[in-house]
């Protein structure tokens, strides 16, 4: 019997209202797993490469996996699946919460959206079912006011929502898909999809249970990999007591702190926005996403807030401090909530705020285009509270910044300062502190990304061993093993923080016994292998090349200024030829016939 | 693996009514979120039927949450019972007893647990907002009558809950059943269903249980009692009654429980922890036959799982304050549904007849 699918795709047409149901293919589902393997299939197989990403023959997808909704540690992830607007990648962007295992609940594994509506809309899935409602008197809302509006609109608070904000209406180009109020499908543009389709949120209520094939083998294999969780510092210590903000301490020891948009590797008010302060400060309790025993959440309030709010996240937390050299946690929590409200990207709002404070003070960018905007001054706290808003909203100066980075630093001549990849501003690590960290940033297909193939996990942190962090030699094979089992666990439905514990045969022992296909450690590296290529195919077939994996030329020429990685830079022609190799590519990158073929992909 | 089809239950528990004349301060009927049922009489022998399919079934205990006793066919359903051949047993606040003593008597039930919370007036009333020389009285009664027609049955049991309030006056429990001549007194700690309640927990602080034991036992000597104590620490041992003993519960909506925790939904506090426990059923008697319930491949999996304590242990595991599974009783992660990796009740802690 397969288990873990509910066996069941729903698709809505909503330039024609129409809607359709059809089986899973249990091919597909061996071969790319779920959620963002399979549904990224979809995409390449149903998409074509040249449609507009903001088009209506652009698809979004919300996809399940087969361990979501299981008992599987931290089974409570989804993926929202489309052609991004950002890059054009196949964008895959990961979001825990509730809304997931809800949407399954219904017994749909997917949720294929497609065309675009000419008024605004939500969607309503219950058991078997779902109906295409008005959204007129929420569209223009922000994600707090439109989930409640919804929830008591349809009489039951226990409904899960995901929605977009302003953000995502006015097609900012990192708009994200908020889900139970703070959870985000942060990255890659994916609410800006929504918004062009005019879909404000789904609505997921239902009943049903994931079926598990084999029951007795797959609580073997939740036991097995619960005493690794909880015999492993990070994933029963530090994640639930500091939550990701336990890195900013970390990194910034390393060196690889970023400041001031990447000009400097550590940051000296680095105390003031640490987990540990937030700890001793707003914390309220910590929180846990749906079958997480970790808990890595934070619930936090401030003392002229109104209500408590999620976060921050370590990543957020440094987009708004250091990145922006600003030494204010109140703020950055402020900043985090409004980002929520507004539906959008934390490290892209950050970065894109970070790279104009460059071009500002560089004279790049002239005083009069702020009209009566914040100064762009690194460490002028304001700007945090202003701009996110300004952006959603697409208000003044707003309007450009909502383009992203990469295209705000173009149109101001400067490119080279826009600290991103494929358009996709870079996280909270500077890649001249981490070689291996360094290739995954040039090399993730959907651009600047830590959570595609966590290289700080060995060369930081040591887990699962310590690699020096300097050293160029062997990066590739680590990256791609790696990036391999992000695939994998993505594909699942689970979280990656589940990663500092388990290794690829507890997620293979899991799999086969909730799907009832028998797969080796091999074969679900295999499988995440298969994945990595297809969305590699994508990408060279929308024409990106070899020079698209590149970094911002500052990491390969200009010397790391201060802390423990201090003089360094990123060997980035040496790591690629490396990588290309283990991964069975050419040295233009491109995948060989032998390789496609080994992995049933021409 | 498969785990082949049985007949052994050996006892069910049937609430036959979850309405009750009294509305106590510590009754979870005040916190639950479930209706409240009378079952028909018609229904109860539907299910009294069903029984015949389980040869080892010795014992019918009669409730659940509620007064049987308030029970409007209470006296046929237990003629019915006995005339099946059952052990009758059921639980009762005891306010009823005096009206109903005869009958008790003349049809033999076999045994009747009569539930006082605090064995001091004052308390008592406090808690149950009645009168506690009434139930003195009734149960006197009830002896008293029985010495009358000569007879044996039933025998008659206390239960008392054990809190910080009540502790200094425990030990008159003895005194006071022995002059009501109980043959046993259980003891059970208090499970909190509200958070004010969890101050009256003796068993998550210090507390010196044995001095305790040592004192009521030094005179259940002189009373001849039995006394049974419940754990006052969490000690590594798991063991549940309802399964130990082939039991299951059936619930006044026909809804087939594993136990009486997974009978209702509510909020129990353990330790202090709120956690939210949600009735689970494995079938409902009203559209299948207790047989194929009883063997479903998911409640004997379940059966199979308690008795072999394969459940994680949520009350003592370093991540209970933040885990998403510990939430609810829904389930946990080694992936039982429903969990019972939180249950005080499995570690003796908190008691049931
Ligand atoms: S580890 Fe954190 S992000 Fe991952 S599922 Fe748990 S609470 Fe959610
Ligand atoms: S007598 Fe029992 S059922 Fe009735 S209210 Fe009191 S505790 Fe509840
Ligand atoms: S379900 Fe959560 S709290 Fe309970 S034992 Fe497992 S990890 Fe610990
Ligand atoms: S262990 Fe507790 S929850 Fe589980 S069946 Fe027994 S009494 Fe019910």
């Amino acid at each position: 019997m397969v288990g873990g699918y509910m066996g069941k795709i729903l698709r809505v047409n909503l330039t024609t209202g129409k809607t359709s149901e059809e089986p899973i293919n249990d091919e597909l589902a061996r071969k790319f797993i779920g959620a963002r393997g399979y549904a990224g299939k979809v995409i390449f197989d149903e998409v074509p490469a040249e449609a507009d990403p903001l088009g209506p023959d652009n698809k979004l997808i919300f996809a399940t996996g087969p361990l979501t909704l299981t008992a599987a540690p931290t089974g409570g992830r989804y993926d929202v699946v489309t052609k991004s607007p950002l890059n054009g990648v196949i964008a895959g962007s990961n979001s825990g919460g509730f809304f997931g295992p809800e949407l399954k609940k219904t017994g749909y594994d997917f949720l294929i959206v497609e065309g675009k509506s000419n008024k605004p809309v939500y969607l309503w899935v219950t058991d078997d079912k779902v109906e295409i409602r008005d959204a007129s008197h929420i569209w223009g809302k922000d994600t707090h006011i439109a989930t409640d509006a919804i929830l008591s609109e349809l009489g039951d608070k226990s409904i899960r929502v995901a929605c977009i904000g302003p953000a995502g209406e006015n097609l900012v180009k990192f708009a994200a898909v908020i889900n139970d109020k703070a959870r985000a499908a942060g990255r890659t543009g994916v609410g800006a999809v929504m918004g062009s389709k005019m879909l404000k949120a789904v609505a997921a209520k239902g009943t049903k249970r994931a079926p598990v094939a084999n029951p007795e083998k797959f609580k073997e294999a939740l036991r097995v990999a619960m005493d690794k969780i909880k015999a492993n510092g990070v994933t029963s210590q530090g994640l639930p007591t500091y939550g990701t903000m336990v890195l900013n301490h970390i990194i910034d020891e390393h060196g690889l702190y970023p400041t001031n948009n990447f000009q400097k590797g550590t940051f000296e008010h680095v105390d003031s926005v640490s987990g540990e302060k937030l700890k001793d400060t707003y914390l309220v309790r910590n929180k846990a996403c749906y079958a997480c025993p970790i808990a890595c959440g934070r619930v936090s309030k401030l003392p002229d807030m109104e209500e408590e709010t999620e976060g921050p996240e370590y990543e957020t937390s440094w987009a708004f401090s250091a990145d922006c050299g600003i030494d204010d946690l109140a703020a950055v929590i402020k900043a985090n909530d409004q980002c929520n409200k507004m539906g959008l990207d934390t490290i892209a709002t950050g970065t894109t705020i970070a790279c104009a404070m460059e071009l500002y003070e560089k004279g790049f960018l002239k005083k009069e285009e702020l009209g009566s905007a914040p100064e762009l001054k690194f460490g002028n706290t304001e700007t945090i509270l202003v701009y996110p808003e300004l952006m959603a909203k697409r208000v003044g100066l707003g309007d450009k910044l909502a383009e992203g980075s990469y295209n705000f630093a173009s149109m101001h001549g400067h490119p080279e300062l826009s600290m991103s990849v494929k358009k996709q501003e870079l996280p909270a690590y500077d890649p001249r502190g981490a070689q291996g960290h360094a290739l995954e940033y040039a090399t993730s297909n959907r651009g600047g990304c830590h959570v595609r193939g966590y290289m700080i996990s060995p060369e930081i942190l040591g887990l699962p061993e310590k690699l020096d962090p300097f050293v160029v030699e062997g990066k590739g094979q680590w990256v791609r093993i790696f990036q391999d089992l992000t695939a994998v666990i993505d594909s699942e439905g689970l979280c990656l923080f589940t990663s500092f514990a388990l290794g690829a045969d507890d997620y293979a022992a899991m799999l086969s016994a909730a799907t009832g296909f028998d797969y080796t450690a091999d074969e679900v590296m295999k499988a995440g292998d298969r994945v990595w290529n297809s969305e590699k195919l994508w990408n060279l077939r929308i024409g990106m090349t070899k020079k698209d994996d590149y970094l911002p030329p500052r990491f390969m020429n200009e010397p790391l200024p201060d802390g423990a990685a201090k003089g360094q830079l990123v060997h980035l022609e040496q790591l690629l030829s490396d990588y290309y190799n283990v991964r069975g590519w050419s040295n233009e990158g491109v995948p060989t016939e032998e390789k496609l073929k080994d992995l049933g992909l021409q | 693996m498969t785990i082949p089809d049985n007949r052994n239950l050996k006892k069910v528990y049937i609430e036959i009514t979850s309405k009750c004349n009294l509305n106590c301060k510590m009754c979870f009927r005040r916190f639950w979120n479930d209706e409240v049922f009378e079952m028909d009489f018609e229904k109860y022998l539907r299910i009294l039927d069903e029984l015949k399919e389980f040869t080892s079934l010795e014992t019918v205990y009669l409730g659940g949450i509620g007064e049987p006793l308030f029970h409007s066919r209470i006296l046929d359903i237990i003629g019915k019972t006995k005339e099946s051949g059952y052990r009758v047993e059921f639980g009762t606040n005891g306010t009823l007893l005096n009206k109903y003593a005869e009958d008790i008597i003349r049809l033999s039930v076999d045994k009747i647990i009569v539930s006082i919370d605090a064995p001091d007036p004052k308390v008592y009333e406090d808690i149950r907002g009645t009168d506690f020389s009434q139930i003195e009285d009734n149960v006197a009664y009830l002896q008293e009558t029985k010495r009358r027609l000569n007879a044996h049955n039933p025998e008659v049991e206390i239960e008392v809950v054990a809190m910080k309030s009540n502790l200094d006056l425990l030990p008159n429990i003895l005194l006071l059943a022995a002059k009501l001549e109980v043959t046993s007194v259980i003891i059970s700690n208090i499970m909190p269903f509200g958070k004010e309640l969890c101050s009256e927990t003796l068993y998550n602080e210090i507390f010196d249980y044995n001095t305790f034991i040592d004192k009521m036992n030094s005179q259940i000597g002189k009373y001849r009692l039995k006394t049974v104590f419940p754990k006052f620490e969490l000690l590594t041992e798991r063991k549940c009654q309802f399964i130990e003993q082939n039991a299951t519960t059936i619930r006044s909506d026909g809804e087939v429980a594993p136990c009486y925790r997974l009978l209702h939904s509510y909020t129990e506090y353990i330790f202090g922890r709120g956690k939210q426990v949600n009735a689970f059923s494995f079938g409902n008697v009203y559209k299948d036959t207790l047989l194929s319930i009883w063997n479903r491949r998911d409640y004997k999996s379940f059966r199979y799982s308690v008795k072999n304590a394969l459940f994680p242990s949520c009350t003592d595991c370093p991540l209970k304050d933040s885990c998403n599974f510990c939430l609810t009783t829904d389930s946990d992660c080694f992936g039982n549904f429903p969990s019972c990796a939180d249950c005080l009740w499995s570690r003796g802690i908190v008691q049931c007849p």
